[in-house]
């Protein structure tokens, strides 16, 4: 499968610099990670030819994102506020954005459509009017239409904002599902919304790209950084703030995972997780 | 497939939305019932039921701006303006394909409201097709590309603006481009210069105060398409001025040819509204009002009144005459010198926005000097007495607001002076009583021939000898109408009675209007001892009178081969006037000193004999006459009130019509001999009546 090259990307809003020379090799599932205005839906935008490319270069395979006519066929996109017409049944939205996209013979834009509900679980309802679904099957419909096509390239912008955990769940693993033979870029700044779906991630700062690599790769950044101690609240109030990465709390008593680079008494060696990864980054990256 | 199918989206949208159903069931009610107003009774006026349907239109467009603002929106509220535009073609053809709904629904409410004209109208006996078609076109005109151009100035707006803002500016908008757009500005919209732009910026009913005038018709004129397609040049140009700040150095090659295209256009057409045209304004806000042009020009030329002294005549027109945006005219004119003396330079009247651009004579060009109505022409050679010379004389430029000639209608009547005439006057002359016009009846016959291209069909009192060709002769002038008007008598009776095609529903008053002006011809010949022809061979009814709509005197004009019978602009226009007495007043003048080419010297010593001699005549034939026709003349001032005071009061007498009719016997003598004197006139009536001295 080709991949996805970005060179030296930069972009500006009048005199602010929003994307400073990225460079990425994007394949597979692929996370963008990082916090809110750290630059993703913006390269998300180039990416998907909403923005014009203004500085850099980005390819697949053999085209190039200065004739963005070739890369549009490339694309299934997902923004990260998606609605459709209220009043228009699933179908008959799915089945426009189908005509859209070019489909046009009919046998195979109903088998698409068909095999797309299938896909993203929405069969039964596929005659239910947009206005009467929940926000996590909205999001579905949303992913549905970006699949309409076979796009070799998708992107998800903020896959799981606004939707409950339970929705957040079954969204995570739609996207892993679909994931088969195509590109998937995810951004967000959830970590466990990566954690779960994507074998590469890039963690993004201030329109900076701070860390690129598979998730093992990326994990080893933190390797033997991470522990993890049971404390009480008098203890819990010693420990530097920047230590800390997260607290839990277990009957009076505290759990609390730190990153250091020394070892921590009485603490002991935990396997890392993405969110130490990157909240490591974005430390280091801030300080 | 893309564009077709997110029409249909559009489709489902709208049909979804009981919103929509509710506004076009609420519109096609108002329609209906503003329709069915104008189709029954007194009220009866195809031509009104259109042009005072403004609120509709003004509803019309307010809803299809928030359509434009919805055309915008719909994504952008869905959030799915960048799926679209990640999709090739996404968007334009999404834009596309709401566009082409909005078309079709303004297609289809066109349509409906037809129908709906055509439902009241059709039974009701107004069945010529092309009044309909012309009612079509208006729809289309004044509603339809009223909607749509609303429609895409709402996108427009909606594209700059975002957030709530745009619905007060909207109303802004709307209240400034519908046809009551001077109502919603109030008393600003009295000053001329923001008049002018609110009669321009107006998308619906250019006219919409004024009554339907129903020989113009509809006023369909081209500069009212391209006016329209001005504004929709202008907002394309402004869509793509936005795309190309949205998307700059993302532009491809094809949007400069648009572009392009779009300023070309639109300066092509910037041109052609400097241009000279007539179209028909009759609206009291603007100067350039039918009512006031001429008004104006007249009053200001009131104390010129030298007028040439000579005795010629025109024994020969062949005018070719083309009608455009332009009238053009080349005429060749044989003259005769009839006076004594050798000539060497001859006055002819002609209107004054008829701009002569040559004359010549045998291939000379010759000198001249067009000033107002008069032409002045320097002959090659003294012409002696009794010889003839050839002139030809071309002249283009805008007839009257009064007696329009442009590509919709023409109304040329053998009294105006439209064609060079040796009756040397004005056309008109401002009076006590306001604007009147001058008869400038030839009073010798001549042969004519005209070829002519404009509008048609053409009626005139030659005969057609072959494709937009007529000849015949004539010893008043050669008429030449057209409009939406019909020959309408199909009785053969040997009279051709040519109306506006909204007044066919009169006809039943052919026999009894026929028989009694017959009837009148007949008593004032034999009173006054003039020779008609006969009863004219063409009569056109038709509304002509926009000025002076008390003066009796400018309703009919009757010539030997036709008759012009005017009236106001009305409803519904009957062939004899409600009131039986009236028309006796209005034919008077025209079969007597009218008739005869009597020069007016003095209106009111004219319009008196005009209203004592129809008393008379009502008096004689039984006619019910309460006089209010005649003038009244309290307090008395002067000798003349004292005059007209005498006779009145020894008219409106019981008995004694035999003396009475011989007293207005010798006082058309009095007039015909060239006199419009009170103090003759005086002598003529102390020898029947006593004229009381205390003043």
């Amino acid at each position: 499968m080709s991949v996805l090259e970005i060179r030296n990307v930069k972009k500006r809003y009048k005199n602010k610099v929003v994307l400073n020379n990225i460079s990425l090799n994007i394949k597979g599932t692929y996370g963008l990670l990082g916090p809110n205005g750290a630059g993703k839906t913006t390269l998300m935008k180039i990416i998907a030819t909403l923005l014009p490319l203004e500085e850099g270069t980005i390819t697949f395979g053999d085209i190039s994102w200065e004739n963005d006519q070739r890369v549009k066929p490339l694309i299934g996109y997902l923004p990260q506020y998606f609605s459709a017409y209220k009043t228009m049944k699933v179908y008959e939205v799915l089945h426009h954005f189908a005509i859209l996209k070019g489909i046009t013979n009919k046998e195979r834009r109903i088998s698409e459509l068909d095999a797309v509900l299938e896909n993203v679980n929405l069969y039964e309802q596929r005659n239910e009017k947009i206005k009467y679904l929940s926000g996590g099957m909205i999001r579905r419909v949303g992913i549905a239409q970006a699949l309409l096509g076979n796009p070799k390239i998708v992107i998800v912008d903020e896959p799981t904002a606004g939707l409950d955990i339970q929705e957040r769940v079954r969204f995570r693993n739609l996207l892993r599902k679909i994931s088969a033979n195509r590109t998937i870029i995810i951004s967000s700044h959830i970590v466990e919304d990566l954690e779960t779906t994507c074998d590469y991630v890039a963690m993004m700062n201030k329109g900076t790209i701070l860390l690129e690599g598979s998730r093992q790769e990326v994990l080893q950044i933190v390797d033997g950084l991470v522990w993890e101690k049971d404390v009480n609240s008098r203890d819990l109030e010693q420990i530097p703030e920047s230590q800390i990465i997260s607290v839990k709390e277990a009957g009076d008593r505290y759990i609390v995972r730190m990153l250091s680079q020394e070892s921590i008494k009485e603490a002991k060696r935990v396997h890392p997780t993405l969110e130490d990864a990157y909240l490591y980054m974005m430390k280091g990256d801030n300080h | 497939m893309k564009v077709f199918n997110s029409m249909n989206v559009m489709w489902i949208l709208f049909r979804r939305n009981p919103l929509f159903w509710i506004l076009l069931v609420c519109f096609l009610t108002y329609v209906y019932y503003g329709f069915h107003f104008y189709s029954t009774g007194y009220n009866f006026s195809p031509g009104e039921a259109l042009v005072r349907m403004s609120f509709a239109v003004q509803g019309g467009m307010l809803a299809f701006l928030f359509f434009g603002v919805l055309l915008i929106r719909l994504e952008e509220n869905n959030h799915l303006h960048d799926i679209f535009s990640s999709i090739p073609k996404g968007n334009f053809s999404k834009f596309i394909g709401k566009l082409l709904f909005f078309f079709i629904l303004v297609l289809l409410i066109c349509l409906f409201v037809f129908s709906i004209y055509v439902f009241l109208f059709l039974p009701k006996g107004i069945s010529f097709l092309p009044f309909y078609y012309d009612a079509f076109l208006y729809i289309v005109l004044y509603w339809g590309i009223s909607f749509f151009l609303s429609m895409l100035i709402g996108a427009l707006l909606a594209s700059w603006f975002k957030g709530k803002i745009i619905y007060p500016l909207i109303l802004f908008v709307w209240a400034l481009i519908g046809p009551a757009n001077s109502y919603f500005f109030g008393t600003a919209a009295s000053k001329p210069v923001f008049s002018d732009f609110l009669a321009w910026i107006n998308l619906g009913e250019p006219n919409p105060y004024a009554l339907f005038n129903d020989l113009y018709g509809f006023e369909l004129s081209l500069y009212h398409w391209m006016k329209r397609l001005f504004m929709l040049l202008c907002i394309s140009f402004l869509f793509l001025f936005t795309h190309f700040l949205r998307k700059r150095g993302n532009i491809e090659k094809r949007f400069y040819m648009y572009v392009a295209v779009c300023i070309g256009s639109i300066g092509a057409l910037i041109y052609y509204f400097t241009l000279d045209r007539q179209i028909y304004i009759s609206n009291s806000l603007l100067a350039g009002t039918r009512e006031r042009v001429d008004e104006t020009y007249y009053r200001a030329l009131s104390h010129e009144n030298s007028v040439p002294h000579q005795v010629i005549a025109i024994t020969k027109y062949d005018v070719h005459m083309k009608i455009k945006r332009l009238v053009e005219i080349d005429t060749a004119i044989t003259i005769v010198n009839n006076q004594k003396q050798p000539l060497d330079n001859i006055s002819l009247s002609l209107y004054h926005g008829f701009k002569v651009i040559d004359v010549s004579s045998s291939h000379k060009k010759l000198s001249f000097q067009q000033k107002n109505d008069l032409l002045n022409i320097q002959l090659p050679s003294e012409l002696p007495p009794k010889q003839s010379c050839q002139l030809s004389i071309s002249y283009k430029g805008l007839s009257s607001p009064l007696f329009f000639a442009n590509s919709r209608a023409v109304y040329l009547p053998y009294y105006f002076p439209w064609l060079p005439s040796s009756n040397v006057e004005p056309a008109f002359q401002y009076t006590k009583i306001g604007l009147i016009r001058n008869n400038h009846q030839w009073g010798n016959d001549a042969e004519i021939t005209l070829t002519y291209d404009g509008p048609t069909p053409l009626y005139t009192n030659i005969k057609k000898v072959g494709s937009k060709k007529w000849h015949g002769r004539s010893s008043f002038g050669l008429s030449v109408v057209v409009g939406k008007i019909a020959e309408m008598n199909r009785k053969n009776d040997g009279t051709q009675f040519v109306q506006p095609m909204t007044w066919e529903k009169n006809m039943y008053q052919y026999p009894e209007f026929k028989e009694r002006t017959s009837h009148i011809m007949e008593t004032i010949s034999r009173n006054f001892h003039i020779p008609y022809e006969g009863f004219p061979k063409l009569v056109v009814f038709v509304p002509i009178l926009s000025i002076n709509d008390f003066a009796v005197e400018e309703y009919i004009w009757f010539a030997s081969d036709h008759l012009i019978y005017g009236t106001s602009l009305q409803y519904q226009a009957t062939i004899l006037p409600q009131d039986e007495a009236n028309y006796t007043y209005m034919l008077v003048p025209a079969l007597t000193w009218k008739y005869k080419g009597i020069p007016i010297k003095d209106m009111e010593y004219l319009h008196l004999f005009d209203s004592v001699y129809a008393y008379v005549y009502n008096q004689q034939h039984g006619i019910p006459d309460d006089g209010s026709f005649l003038p009244r003349m309290n307090p008395i001032k002067s000798e003349k009130d004292q005059i007209k005071s005498s006779i009145v009061q020894w008219i409106k007498k019981e008995g004694n019509v035999e003396m009475k009719n011989r007293f207005c016997q010798e006082w058309f003598q009095l007039i015909e001999s060239g006199s419009q004197d009170w103090n003759e006139l005086k002598k003529l009536v102390e020898q029947y009546i006593v004229i009381k001295e205390d003043l």
